[in-house]
């Protein structure tokens, strides 16, 4: 290599931001912790390693969350079969969906074009359970036993009409792709608690279909990469190629690394460019997964009953259900934030037979995910997030028969649900209208759920920016509040 | 005035006022509009009917002053607007006839007299409209539109949300109810002003009532004639206040509430029992919140020095401040194998240690006598350790502690006479140790705030 070649690439900027930035840096991280300048541990980032390391420093309050599973329900479940009990719908099965109630709401392509919107009751039957008297459809018997630790919130809204904008808005706070998602912003604020895993793992189940996942929704967008998430799979390779090639052994291994660690400082002294870093950061990762990861994945130590709890499902590798364990055994060991993806529940057509099919992958599963963290005390700085990207419409998509109908992609209200620290147990927030169209009651932005989501975690999320071409963007934009009402 | 409620001359001759007021100002523009003209044109002698239209603008403005004059009396203005619009409108009657009386012949004054009469009567009529205006419409109005920046300066808006540090500071009347009633009835209803007879001004006064009698009736909503007046459907003519904005939904949700507890004048937020549904209420529009604060949002100490958080790191601890805003630490042992000299280089920080995580480490019941000092602990982890029942008694001296996981230790029954000493203590998590469910409930029974987490399986 020619040095003369990387002189040219070192830009006025480079340089302004190298001695401004960087001194101003130096002197700050000494203000904020004066042993960090006498070499202590020090991180690679050069941020000192108090706190976890993340930019942060100190959580902006004390945070009620440490850590946080997103069982992540692509496709958007339907709402009014599962918890948004509306007996109108029933009376009037077949209907015309009124206009005003409607109010030219647009529609997606898939039922616009149709002569009527007939009105779909619900076919399953709801019951309310627990002290709290929730209401919940047959659909959800497991679920159903513990409403007294969850927290509904009947009154979601979203912008986005279709999956793809609406899976990366909930994820990154912007329909349009690009923008770091939440486990990101998580990881960069607040750093890690164990650094042999990465603060942000992805498990997507394995073989479901429907609307397709694209990585970016645990993309960094704009932050530095090594704060994006990492997708565990089931099978022999958990993470893409992190094992050794044959003939490397750990200690080769190390050595090359420390080579290659060399290198790079030298290439970073020189080009100060910081994605350097981060190239450093995730070998040493890499290289500390080797051990962290197989240990993680191999369930072998599970109790026959907790695999009875979690349903036959969770023996099979790849599940929702052996998804769930292992969330559990990567929230023991400290990470931050674990995102589920369950597709599947896009139901335009057949929609009373394929939702059972979903319930039954996920229902026992979760509620034995919320009752085994609780047993274990961890439930006391855990909050576990059930939801998908958006709600489905009251009418029916297509032909509605007796038996037989859909629901198309509505935006206007949908429920999530979530269970653990920080939140009121056994509360339901917000209400529809009789027809499950509208909100009536304290509606809750995507951005407001996000703001609640930061603040659990003891972050202000309108002062945790990151600067990128010329503007400071947050996850929440310029909106958000957080809803308080929910708050224990 | 009571001599014309037979027919209410008052509303009748009162409502005229809107429509004779553009009368006069038409003719008093038109003279003024004449003249220029004139002067423009350099004409020698000014028209005698300048003169005219300024004797036509000053008859059509007494009529309208009357008029208007009777419009206030119906009591539905505010009265210190109100003032100042009657009293710049009769001004102008007058100022109108010392103008024809100038213009009759108009040689015999200067020009430069003419010319003050003519731009003071112009300010007069854009001061009045404007006053007028602001009394129908109300002062927000016509910023209301703005572009941003003008309306800013404009309008001083006040944000709703009002910041209370403390709940227990709050005085419910002073503090929650009387800013309404100072922002929307007051203008009407107090020392100065008594419309109905009703003097607002404080809760006596309320008590002896207007004309109808009381206002409210301690701990009677329904019967209360101010929270039915509020409430009233707002096209109703006795719904209040009769201009101006009507209360909010939260406004008559805080009146509403302390009404029915009593209409007490000096209780606070504390001492009243807060229901539910207005929890969300305090929490929106005064950012109050009842709920009350985890005891370590309440400690204030001075922060640790961070060469004692950094001797307590290298002895295998992982520390975290709590936040900016709270120096108290949350530690946790990272590895298994803990020392007698690790665990006592935490003592230095013992007041500062809030959660404390030893699980699955070596830790021993006498190893828990160091901790028994840690007065600020409020979760402690133990799972999956060796602890046992003497471990729990070494640690029941801990008034603060909230949460405590015993779960896979060797603790038993015994250890729930320890448990119940904690006043502090809400959460115990027992799942996978000797205790038996029936005593455990027993004890769950007799603590309503305790809960004693068994688990299944
Ligand atoms: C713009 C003036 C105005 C404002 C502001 C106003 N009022 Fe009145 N109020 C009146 C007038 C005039 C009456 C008498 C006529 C009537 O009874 O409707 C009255 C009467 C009342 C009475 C009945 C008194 C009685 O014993 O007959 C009550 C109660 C009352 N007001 C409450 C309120 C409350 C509460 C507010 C604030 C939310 C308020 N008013 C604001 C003008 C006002």
């Amino acid at each position: 290599m020619c040095t003369h070649e990387h002189k040219k690439n070192y830009t006025r900027r480079d340089f302004l931001t190298k001695t401004t930035l960087g001194m101003g840096a130096l002197t700050m991280g000494s203000m904020l912790d004066p042993m960090s300048l006498f070499g202590k541990e020090k991180s690679l980032s050069g941020i000192p390693n108090l706190n976890g390391g993340g930019v942060l420093g100190q959580a902006h309050f004390p945070p009620k969350v440490k850590r946080v599973i997103y069982l992540f329900q692509s496709g958007a479940p339907s709402q009014i079969d599962l918890f948004d009990h509306k007996p109108l719908l029933n009376k009037m099965n077949g209907q015309d969906l009124p206009e005003s109630v409607q109010q030219g709401q647009r529609l997606t392509g898939m039922s616009s074009g149709q002569a009527t919107l007939p009105i779909a009751g619900s076919p399953f039957s709801f019951k309310q359970h627990g002290d709290s008297g929730a209401l919940m459809s047959e659909l959800m018997p497991h679920t159903a036993k513990i409403v007294d630790d969850l927290c509904f919130i009947k009154s979601m809204y979203t912008e986005a009409i279709n999956h793809d904008p609406a899976v990366t808005f909930f994820q990154t706070g912007s329909q349009l792709p690009g923008r770091p998602s939440i486990g990101s912003w998580v990881s960069y604020g607040l750093g890690t608690d164990n650094k042999n895993l990465p603060e942000f793992v992805v498990l997507v189940t394995k073989d479901k279909f429907g609307q397709p996942l694209y990585s970016r929704a645990w993309g960094n967008g704009f932050l530095p990469s090594q704060h994006q998430g990492v997708q565990f799979r089931a099978g022999k390779d958990p993470v893409l190629y992190l094992t050794n090639p044959p003939g490397i052994d750990g200690k080769t291994r190390r050595e090359q690394l420390d080579q290659l660690q060399r290198l790079e400082k030298i290439n970073h002294d020189d080009l100060g460019d910081p994605e350097i870093l981060a190239r450093m950061a995730q070998y040493e990762m890499a290289f500390r997964m080797q051990t962290s990861v197989p240990e993680i994945m191999d369930t072998t130590d599970e109790s026959d009953y907790i695999y009875d709890m979690y349903g036959e499902d969770s023996r099979k590798p790849g599940t929702f259900a052996a998804n769930c364990i292992l969330a559990r055994r990567l929230a023991e060991r400290d990470v931050k934030f674990i995102q589920l993806y369950h597709q599947g529940w896009d139901q335009h057509g057949n929609l009373p037979s394929a939702i059972k099919v979903q319930c039954k992958e996920t229902d026992q599963a979760t509620a034995a995910l919320i009752t085994d963290l609780k047993q274990r005390g961890m439930l006391e700085d855990t909050l576990v997030i059930w939801g998908g990207e958006f709600g489905r419409t009251n009418y029916s998509q297509g032909q509605l028969t007796d038996t037989n109908f859909g629901r198309d992609h509505h935006p206007k209200c949908f429920t999530i649900f979530m269970a653990g620290a920080g939140i009121k147990k056994g509360f339901s927030l917000g209400a529809t209208d009789d027809f499950g169209y509208n909100v009536v009651q304290r509606p809750v932005h995507v951005h407001d759920f996000q703001a609640t989501l930061m603040h659990l975690l003891g972050i202000d999320h309108e002062r945790l920016t990151f600067k990128f071409q010329g503007r400071r963007y947050r996850l929440t934009d310029v909106h958000g509040e957080v809803v308080k009402e929910i708050l224990a | 005035m009571n001599l014309f409620l037979a027919f209410d001359f008052t509303n009748f001759v009162g409502r005229f006022h809107p429509i004779l007021v553009h009368l006069p100002i038409g003719f008093l523009l038109l003279g003024i509009l004449m003249e220029w003209y004139q002067r423009w044109k350099k004409t020698e002698k000014l028209s005698d009917l300048i003169g005219y239209a300024w004797l036509l603008g000053a008859i059509g403005g007494a009529f309208a002053a009357f008029c208007g004059w009777w419009l206030g009396e119906t009591g539905l203005y505010f009265e210190d607007d109100l003032f100042l619009h009657r009293w710049v409108g009769i001004l102008i009657v007058i100022i109108s006839l010392v103008g024809w009386w100038l213009k009759k012949d108009s040689t015999r004054h200067s020009a430069a007299t003419h010319r003050i009469t003519n731009l003071l009567i112009l300010g007069l009529l854009i001061f009045e409209g404007h006053l007028g205006g602001n009394l129908t419409h109300g002062a927000s109005y016509l910023f209301e539109y703005a572009p941003e920046p003008i309306k800013n300066l404009m309008l001083n808006e006040e944000s709703d949300i009002m910041d209370f540090s403390a709940a227990d500071s709050v005085i419910v009347y002073n503090d929650l109810v009387q800013p309404i009633f100072e922002q929307k009835c007051f203008a009407c209803h107090d020392n100065k002003v008594q419309r109905g007879g009703l003097n607002m001004a404080s809760i006596d006064s309320m008590l002896v009532g207007g004309d109808g009698g009381p206002a409210f009736l301690s701990g009677n909503v329904i019967e209360s004639e101010l929270f039915r007046r509020v409430t009233l459907p707002q096209k109703n003519i006795k719904f209040m206040p009769p201009v101006g904005d009507p209360l909010t939904y939260d406004e008559i949700k805080v009146l509403e509430w302390w009404i029915a507890s009593g209409a007490a004048a000096d209780k606070s937020l504390t001492d009243l029992e807060v229901p539910e549904s207005i929890k969300p209420t305090l929490l929106r529009r005064y950012s109050l919140d009842t709920n009350p604060k985890p005891y370590y949002e309440t400690v204030n100490i001075p922060p640790l020095d961070s060469v004692t958080i950094a001797n307590v790191e290298e002895n295998g601890f992982t520390v975290k401040i709590l936040g900016a805003t709270n120096p108290l630490l949350d530690v946790k042992f990272s590895g298994t194998d803990l020392t007698d000299e690790q665990l006592r280089s935490l003592e230095p920080a013992a007041e500062h240690i809030t959660w404390l995580s030893l699980a699955n480490t070596n830790i021993t019941d006498e190893g828990l006598a160091t901790i028994a000092n840690f007065k600020n602990l409020t979760r402690l982890q133990l799972e999956k350790t060796n602890i046992g029942d003497p471990g729990v008694a070494a640690l029941s001296a801990l008034k603060h502690l909230e949460s405590l996981n015993l779960y896979r230790t060797k603790v038993t029954d015994e250890c729930l006479t320890d448990l119940e000493k904690m006043e502090g203590l809400r959460r115990v998590y027992l799942w996978q140790t000797e205790i038996t469910s029936n005593k455990a409930k027993a004890l769950q029974d007799n603590n309503e705030e305790l809960q004693l987490i068994i688990g299944q399986g």
